[in-house]
Order: structure tokens, then sequence, then C-alpha cells
């Protein structure tokens, strides 16, 4: 067999798949609302007190600029999952079974990537063509400067980041929630970067391609306003009246196209550094105490059933029942905090013991901050274990699924944050700070109920881990006050992330009778 | 102990049915549940441990409609999905335990009984292992420990024995025939030996709907004098397969001994045999003989 058919075959079966999943349903529905969110101007760029005239050219830029923050920056979450696919339904130790390369493979799930990314940029491209003949009627089309930055910054950007979804998913350190929260935070601070610092000739070497094109705009506007100090805005909300400008589109000449192609070279590149971490499926591929457990598999009397001579089920003690809260909260506790490393165990402690000896709000806001981002990968099981571990038929079918085995899940959660964190809660109840303290309450328990919530609605641990981070992210580190949940920078208010909170719980419960319902 | 099934259709998709018009009672025993693959036999079973609603129709636990009121059968009840996961990352152990607390079992109820069905299930010596590290068949045995766990008076069981070997499925059946004398166990399959020796009755179910329900013996009494065998030369056996219902074919030397299901004898050399329980299966799973008839 070719290794043309061989890539085509995987990557076409591979991309089915996943365009039949709520998840691609989900990712069309926002490009949908994104493009009608620019075409209604409910996304605008601005530069300083400038901006462009609608023309082709703007509305092609701005669609590219969208496409690449969103994208490139949460397209990644809806395509790091093709090799876990193959993992969790077994076909992967059939694919491994086969003459198939490491190499071919790596390809085949980039390819697949990439076409799965590359329909939702088709799709935009034909929305903008149809959002230039609805809105801009005055206007004659030029397809060309429409479409050149979707092609141009937004093809090679989105070949990348397949490239680093299957790079991610191949290195075992970087799978789930690690790997999440680099993407997360890496790909912002590359786009604050290069699209700030990159100008003139350096602007081609943005990855991201914002800078190509927000040079062009900045020089646009410079030229015509000469007031106009640099600097460019991707807002949400509606602005006052803007000097407008004409911005042609980027010049795409031999250099800058040069420089766009370079970057889907550096992601084949990626992608063969992929297959060099790829482990075939091989179950004993990992780490030391797995395989040590392994091993001990084989022991011939733990692996056969040999009943005991003479034993029955007289043996049986009688089963009594009493519903104890706290022997359910210690098993939903144990079981949330089982499989941790003790690394993780003496950095969690560390944390929690720092804080302690953190004098300033300032100190004490990092450390809290750090000390709930570190256990993002334990509440991130909370809600969706059960599908993701497929258990969700025996605990379903075990007595009261929704009115103690949810508050049991939500009560471990809370322990898990008020452990996490217990040094700044004695240090905020012995400086006797009400509001502090009154934010750490808060905070406490919105964090397992946005865990439990987005859990059981997802059934996955990625949303919670892409939301969490970012509401991190942006709130407490960038200082947004509506989002600083914790009060590292500013005093949240208790009452809003209590309704929050319960709002998610709420969400919670309704979504899981519904489950129980169907 | 009365279980009862009242006309329960279970509809998926638009013309895509679990079950139709399923209408059964059980009470104590061994039942089995015997049917080809795509029956609708995991429908049943889960509608039954309440994990999934009907779409109409009663199931109706000591009288009680489980679909209004699932915690009725769920204090009494074990379950053993068909395809269940365990937490890799917690021993046999824990993940008992785990389940003893979710069951509503007192903490020292739960420890007692987690060490016997370990000794029970020989998992003793395991007991302290990562669950991701057994093997299909321990994986299995646990399952089956978390559905003895709260002492069921209704055990559900959908394809216990996949992943066991013969061995291990003998345990299986004895253990299961030792509970059934106060309890009710539905246990569902497709192959035939694994509840010959222990069902007190069989349930047949094809396409979605309830094909028969009989004692082994009835069933037994009902296909005598319609199984045959006898040898053909092996250019004959294609035809023949046609032509009957051809239940095995073993070849010698003389050429391929047939054993064929059929309600008359459908060659002159055909002699009568014994039926088994396996061809009383095929004889009504095939649809040749509608339940009416039997």
């Amino acid at each position: 067999m070719s290794t043309l058919r061989i890539l085509s075959g995987m990557a076409v079966a591979d991309f089915r798949e996943r365009t039949r999943r709520p998840s691609f349903i989900v990712a069309l529905a926002l490009v949908a609302w994104l493009a009608y969110a620019v075409a209604v101007g409910r996304i605008s760029i601005r530069l300083g007190h400038y901006q462009g005239i609608v023309n082709s050219a703007w509305l092609g830029g701005l669609i590219a600029v969208v496409v690449s923050t969103v994208l490139g920056w949460f397209g990644f979450f809806l395509i790091n999952n093709s090799i876990d696919l193959d993992r969790r339904a077994g076909t992967g130790e059939v694919i491994a079974a086969t003459a198939i390369s490491r190499t071919q493979y790596s390809f085949a799930k980039w390819l697949s990537n990439f076409a799965v990314l590359a329909l939702l940029v088709v799709l935009l491209m034909l929305a903008s063509v149809f959002l230039h003949w609805r809105y801009l009627r005055h206007d004659s089309i030029d397809l060309f400067a429409l479409l050149a930055p979707l092609v141009m910054i937004d093809v090679p950007l989105l070949a990348l980041v397949s490239a680093c979804a299957v790079l991610f998913e191949a290195v075992r350190f970087l799978r789930g929630g690690i790997g999440n929260a680099l993407w997360l935070i890496g790909f912002g601070m590359v786009m604050a970067v290069f699209s700030n610092l990159a100008t003139g000739s350096r602007a081609a070497l943005d990855p991201v391609g914002l800078a190509l094109l927000t040079s062009s705009m900045g020089a646009a506007a410079k030229s015509a306003f000469p007031a106009y100090h640099g600097g460019w805005a991707l807002t949400l909300e509606p602005h006052g009246h803007l000097a407008r400008f004409q911005w042609a589109g980027v010049d795409w000449d031999a250099g800058s196209v040069m420089a766009r192609l370079l970057w889907v070279v550096v992601a084949l590149g990626i992608a063969l550094l992929a297959a060099g971490f790829l482990d075939r499926f091989d179950p004993a591929a990992v780490h030391s105490r797995r395989r040590h457990d392994t091993a001990k598999r084989q022991t011939p009397t733990a692996s056969t059933y040999d009943p005991v001579p003479g034993m029955g089920i007289e043996v049986l003690p009688p089963a009594v029942r009493q519903f104890s809260a706290g022997y359910r909260v210690i098993a939903e506790l144990r079981l949330l905090l089982r499989g941790a490393s003790p690394f993780w165990y003496l950095v969690a402690l560390g944390l929690s013991v720092g804080g302690l000896f953190a004098g300033s709000p300032a100190a004490r806001g990092i450390v809290l901050l750090l000390a709930w981002i570190w256990p993002v990968m334990i509440w991130s099981a909370m809600g969706c274990r059960e599908t993701r571990e497929g258990t969700r038929e025996i605990a379903f079918s075990c007595p009261h699924p929704l009115r103690l085995q949810l508050p049991a899940q939500l009560l471990a959660g809370l322990v898990v944050a008020a452990l996490a964190s217990c040094g700044i809660l004695l240090r905020l109840l012995i400086s006797g700070d009400a509001a502090a303290l009154a934010a750490w309450c808060t905070a406490a328990a919105f964090i397992p109920s946005l865990a439990l919530a987005l859990g059981v609605v997802s059934g996955t641990s990625k949303l919670f881990e892409v939301i969490y981070v970012l509401l991190c992210y942006v709130g407490p580190l960038n200082g947004v006050a509506a989002l600083d949940f914790i009060g590292m920078r500013s005093r949240p208010d208790p009452l809003q992330w209590l309704g929050l909170s319960l709002a998610c719980i709420a969400i919670a419960f309704f979504w899981r009778w519904r489950q129980l319902n169907r | 102990m009365r279980l009862v099934v009242d006309k329960v259709s279970k509809q998926y998709r638009k013309d895509c049915w679990g079950i139709q018009e399923v209408s059964v009672e059980f009470t104590t025993g061994v039942i089995g549940l015997l049917g080809p693959n795509g029956a609708g036999k995991s429908t049943l079973m889960r509608i039954l441990a309440t994990v999934t609603k009907p779409t109409s129709g009663r199931v109706l636990w000591n009288d009680v409609d489980i679909r209004s009121d699932p915690e009725a059968l769920r204090a009494v009840l074990g379950y053993l999905p068909q395809d269940f996961g365990v937490y890799p990352h917690l021993s046999a152990l824990e993940f008992l335990d785990y389940m003893a607390s979710a069951k509503g079992l007192s903490r020292a109820s739960a420890r007692k009984r987690i060490a016997a069905l370990l000794q029970l299930l020989n998992l003793t010596d395991a007991a302290r292992r990562h669950l991701g590290t057994y093997s299909g068949g321990m994986r299995q045995r646990v399952g089956i420990a978390v559905a003895l766990l709260n002492d069921p008076r209704v055990l559900i069981m959908d394809e216990p024995s996949v992943g066991l070997d013969p061995e291990e499925r003998i345990g299986l059946r004895n253990l299961l025939s030792d509970l059934a004398a106060d309890r009710l166990i539905l246990l569902s399959t497709h192959v035939v030996s694994d509840v010959e020796a222990i069902a007190s009755e069989l349930v047949l179910v094809a396409g979605g709907r309830l094909v028969l329900k009989a004692t082994p013996e009835e069933l037994l009494g009902r296909t005598s004098g319609k199984v045959w065998e006898w040898t053909v030369p092996a250019s004959e056996l294609a035809p023949l397969r046609q032509q009957h219902l051809v239940r095995s074919a073993v070849r010698s030397a003389q050429g391929v001994r047939v054993r064929v299901i059929a309600a008359e004898r459908p060659f002159i050399e055909a002699e009568g045999v014994e039926p088994s329980l396996e061809d009383a299966y095929l004889h009504f799973a095939s649809g040749k003989e509608s339940a009416a008839s039997a």
C-alpha cells in the first residue's frame, strides 16, 4: 500500500469520526456566531482611536485576526484528542499491529487535525463572501483582498496548531491538563509578544501571523493620522466614533508569502518530531511503576480464578445499610486525590504551607493563585469521571445518584480547595480580615462548583481545564477585575461569585437529572 | 419478590427501537436472558437496572413503578453492565470501598463484606494493586464483587462471563447457583452453556421483541423430535445449509456429520437425536417457530 493511500485513508477516517462529534457541532455554531458578530460590528479591531474603513481588505483582515485568536488558541482543544480517541477506542493497538510507521501515523493525525480546522476556515471564507455581499453592497468585492489574509495568515497557523496538537498528544508529559494549561498560557504569550514587538520585516517571524496584519494596518493608520502611536486591540465592546483610514490590505510580496510558508514547513517538522514520541500504543511503555505492576500481572496466582475449596456464599457477612455522609465524602476525596504523584503532593504541601508565610496581600494573592491552579487536574475529573472511565452504569444504578453522589463530589472538591490553601485560610482567620475571608470562601466554593458543572455537562476534563486556566490568566493574573475571583488585585463581590457557584451547582444537578432520566 | 415488565418499549431514534412491547414477569431464581447480538438484551437490562428509562410501558418492582420511584429497586439491586470501566488508579480494595459508600453501606459492614468478597473471588492477593494493571478476567471479577457488595435481592448481570476463562466461568456459575435460592438473578448471555445448568427459566429475545419464556425442560420438550444427525459428502454441505438450519458440521473420513434442526425428517438417512438447549435456542431464535406455537 502506498504511503499516500495510508495517509489519506487514516486521515479521512479520523476526519469523519471527529466531524461527527458534538464538539464539532459546537465549534460550527461558534464559527457561525463569530461571522455574525463580525458582520454586525460586535467584534472589531481598533488601532488606538482609529479604525479602517470597512472594505474587502478590512473585513478579510478582521476575520483573519478572529480566526487566529479563536481557532488558533482554542481550536487546539477541539483537535488534541485524535490519538487519545484511538487509545480509548482500542483501535490504536490494531493500528500498531499494522505496517504503518510512526511517521506515517503522525502525519496522518496532523493531516486530519488540519482538515478539521481547515473546514472551519473554509466555512468562514464562504461566510465572509456572504457577509461582504450582505453588508458591503456599496463596495465592489475584491476577492483577493478578502480571502488572502485567511489563506496566508490562518492556513499556516492552523497547520502549526495541528502539528502542536499531535506533539502534545505524543509526549506523555504534555497530555491532559498540564499540556492544556501550557498551550493556553504559551499561545497567549506568543500572541502578546509578537503582535506588539514584531513590526516591519520582523513581523514575518510571528508564527501566529497577526504581526503582519497589524503592522500593515498600523502603517496605514500612521500615514493617515500621524498622531497614531501604535498598538491595537480586538474588541468585543462597542466604542464611540473613531476616525477612519483606508487600508488596502497586506502587500503580499514574495518575502512575506515565503515567511508564512516557512511555518508550514515548521509544522511538518513538529509532526515529524511528534512521531519520535509515539509509543505505538504499547501498554507497557508507561512509567516505571506501571511497568512494575504490569510485570506482577503475569503472576499466575493472581490472574487465575481458583475457587477456595469448600468456600461459598456462606462466608459473606450481611450487608448493613447505614448511609454516612462522612464516609461518602472521604471516598470521593480519596478518588479525587488518587493518581497524583508524590511530587504533586510535595508542591501542593509547599504552596499550602507557603500561604502561612505570605505576609503582604500581593504575595498572598500569588501564592493563592498558584495553590489553586496546581490542583486543576484534580478538580477537572469532577462530574465527568463516570463517563471518562466507563463507570456510569454502575454509578447510576446505585441509590440516590443525584441526591447523595453529586453533593458528596462537590464537598470533596471543596475540601481540596480548602486543603490546597489552608495556610492562607489560617492566616486570614488570624488576621480577622473579614472581606478577604469572604472572598476566599466564595472562591473556594466557586472552583469545585464550576468543575462539577462543566464536568457533568461536557463529560470531559478538558472544558474545565481550559476555562479555569483562562479565567485565572485573564482575571487574577492580568487584573481584569470582573474575573478576579480570588481577589488578587481587586476586591471581588462575594455575592456575585456565590451566585455563580449556585448557578453552576444548579446546572450540574439539572444535567445529571437529565442523564438519569434518558 | 416480583419484577414485572409491562409492555415496555425503548426507542433510541426514529425507526430505531432497542426493544418493543416486551412483557414478562420474574420471581426468584436464575433467569437466563438469551438472544443473538443486537437482540435488545442490554437495553432491557439497562431499563431493569434503572439506568435507562423506557419510552413507554411500566416496570414494577413489588408493585412499585421504578420509572417514578427507581430508589425502591436501587436499594436492593446489584448490577454488572456488559461494558464497564474501573478507576485505574484505585486498588480493588479502594474501588470496592468507594462503591460500598455509594451503595450506602456502613463502613464496618463494607470492610467485612469487601474482605469476604475478595476472598470468595480469589482477588485477595491482588487487592492492593491498581486496577489499571488487572487482566480482563480479574477486572470482570471485580465487577462481580461490586454487584454483590450490598447483598442484593435482585442481581442483574449483562454478559457476566465475557472475558472469563473456562475455569472462571464454572466458578461464576457455581456462585450464581448458590445465590439463587432467595434472589432474583437475571443473567443475559448469548452463550447457552452459561445458563444451561443453572437457569430455572429462560427468556428469549430477538429483534427487540420477546420470543418466549419457558423452563429449560419446556424448551427441550418443544424441540424434541426436531433434531437430526447424519453424514453427508462434503460437497453437499453448502446446499444443505441453504435448505436447513445446520447446527453443527463435523468432518470425518466418511464425510461430514451434520446436526440439523427441522420440523420433519430432512433426509431419509437422518436419525432423530435428543435435543440440547443450544438446539432449542437456535430453533426458536431462528424464527422458524413462533412463540405462539411454542
